[in-house]
């Protein structure tokens, strides 16, 4: 198995000659699985759609899978554009967990597609589409052999991080995660959840999510900020958070990733030494997403 | 008077090194005139300029009157607005004009900020001031004249702006023009120093995707010939096209002579265009 990176940028997509280096579309990640005929995507960020422009409305009788993380703007502004919808021959199943009991994923999916906020036809998305609601810690299986597991992360709403298991690989996605601290809880409820017992509430979250990670060959992770510019309550995660969830999970590789609009490419590389020699301590390779980029997940 | 794209691209933000002369951020103009800060559009390019102005929010504790005029509520022509950066600052006043109704403009842009696509709650509970105002005929900004007319759009209520200054210079900006012929818009554009109108698809992706309703290049320009305009910038690029494409396009546009003298350009961001 190998990942893609199709987008690597948080907040919005966003140009600029400094930092076209490692890109600047928003989150799109394809997990390549050889042996299979679907596709496996998490997100739907400008990256993907990029990619969907390129493959074209001719694709078809495919079937497509996404993995759906959350539903903010840098998530979901590629979906329109992802051309294989435009195909009545092409099957899509939307995993989400997003936000239950507020927008569905399904209102903000077709949200994107309402009256005035595009300028092409409504019915031009003619693919069949299945949106499968999931709850966060539940774990599915596409296709016999594809072993996904989810873990809710904290960020606004209900935002799941997914570990995808195939042939003994492993990669996971953790996008959007600010530190848990001092109360910093930003799930949806988790304030009312955590209020009897905050420090319990922090420390069950933190092992989990190395639990969760636990040996892993390949971690996508957040570090949008760094640790002189962190905004905890923004809900994102560092470099040096990163490092220390992977290396106590014996990960293999982190791939630094949702890299901040306003980063450069040299604040992206600052990023990768801040802590490359943490991370080789601990057996643990770390590198900085870059669009286009493909990894193994091993 | 003076123009800067922050933002040249339609549809969705094309960040490549492929699209480093024409850019690659989704809609947005600044009409630079004395100190006005004003802006046609706020798609993501607007957070570029966001960025360089806090510097000048933060440390000269400086306090902005930004005004936005919007064409339509495509979101490339106004995602931008919950990440510009002025914005989460209480010393900033954004003033946002269209002709339609106060309360289509706001739900127009609020979804922008519902808490389920951001981590805001809505566009009335920024830190900015935000002012929003239903142009009428004519109104006066930073000391130019603006008027518009609609663009003809079947799917959405679009419109075109036009700015004149008090020593007579005089831009129309009009990205999202139809592909049929538009009098009030020829009209609106009559004898313009510089008129901005869309190029996102040639005449041969028009006539395949008339749906979308966009003018092609080729239309853009005959409309510009009726109109007597002096000059014209091609802005809206499609996000699949390469700088290269863009040239490739430009050489046989020029080359077809079909526009005899007239004057024009494909839009770049980050270039400054004098008026005149």
């Amino acid at each position: 198995m190998r990942v893609k990176l199709h987008g690597v940028r948080g907040s919005r997509p966003t140009h600029k000659n400094s930092l076209l280096g490692y890109g600047g579309n928003s989150t799109s990640i394809q997990f390549l699985l050889p042996g299979k005929d679907f596709e496996l995507y998490l997100d739907g960020g400008s990256g993907l759609a990029h990619h969907g422009l390129r493959l074209g409305s001719q694709t078809k009788n495919r079937k497509f899978y996404f993995l759906v993380t959350h539903t903010h703007w840098d998530h979901m502004i590629g979906y329109p554009f992802f051309a294989p919808l435009y195909n009545p021959n092409n099957e899509f199943v939307f995993y989400t967990s997003s936000p239950l009991e507020k927008d569905s994923f399904e209102k903000l999916f077709y949200g994107q597609l309402a009256k005035g906020h595009l300028p092409f036809p409504r019915d031009l998305v003619k693919a069949k589409i299945e949106i499968k609601l999931i709850k966060p810690g539940e774990k599915l299986v596409i296709d016999t052999d594809v072993h996904v597991s989810t873990y809710q992360l904290n960020h606004q709403g209900i935002t799941l991080g997914f570990r995808v298991e195939y042939q003994g690989e492993s990669a996971a996605v953790i996008t959007d995660n600010a530190p848990i601290e001092n109360g910093n809880h930003l799930g949806e409820h988790w304030k009312e959840l955590a209020k009897d017992n905050s420090a319990q509430f922090e420390k069950d979250f933190n092992d989990g999510l190395v639990r969760f990670l636990h040996r892993c060959n390949t971690v996508i992770f957040d570090t949008h900020f760094t640790e002189e510019n962190l905004k905890a309550d923004w809900g994102h995660s560092t470099p040096h958070r990163a490092t220390k969830f992977c290396s106590d999970a014996q990960v293999g590789r982190l791939i630094l990733f949702h890299h901040a609009p306003e980063d450069t490419d040299q604040a992206v590389a600052d990023k990768v030494t801040s802590v490359i020699n943490i991370g080789k301590s601990a057996g643990l390779e770390v590198v900085a997403a870059r669009e286009g980029d493909e990894w193994p997940a091993k | 008077m003076k123009l800067k794209f922050w933002g040249t691209r339609a549809l969705i933000s094309s960040p490549s090194k492929d699209t480093k002369v024409y850019g690659g951020n989704t809609g947005c103009l600044q009409i630079i005139y004395d100190d006005a800060l004003i802006l046609v559009g706020s798609g993501y390019g607007a957070t570029n300029l966001g960025e360089e102005l806090m510097d000048r929010i933060i440390r000269e504790k400086k306090a902005f009157n930004i005004h936005i005029f919007i064409s339509n509520f495509h979101w490339d022509h106004i995602q931008g607005l919950p990440f510009f950066q002025p914005i989460y600052f209480k010393s900033s006043h954004l003033h946002i004009y269209s002709p339609m109704a106060k309360s289509d403009l706001y739900e127009g842009l609020n979804v922008l900020f519902n808490e389920s696509y951001s981590p805001f709650e809505a566009l009335n509970k920024m830190p900015a001031n935000v002012s929003l105002y239903q142009m009428q005929e004519e109104l006066a900004v930073g000391g130019l004249k603006v008027r518009y007319v609609p663009l003809d759009r079947s799917e959405t209520p679009s419109f075109g702006y036009r700015f004149d200054s008090p020593n007579g210079e005089s831009v129309v900006v009009a990205s999202a023009n139809a592909g049929e012929e538009n009098k009030a818009l020829i009209q609106l554009s009559s004898e313009a120093d510089l008129l901005v109108l869309g190029g996102l698809f040639t005449e041969a992706e028009y006539k395949a995707n008339k749906a979308w309703g966009f003018a092609s290049l080729e239309r853009s320009l005959k409309l510009a010939m009726q109109a007597k305009a002096h000059k014209v910038l091609l802005s809206h690029h499609h996000p699949l096209r390469r700088d290269s494409d863009i040239v490739a396009i430009k050489e046989k546009l020029v080359a077809s002579k079909d526009f005899g003298h007239l004057e024009f350009d494909f839009a770049q961001e980050q270039t400054i265009y004098e008026v005149l």
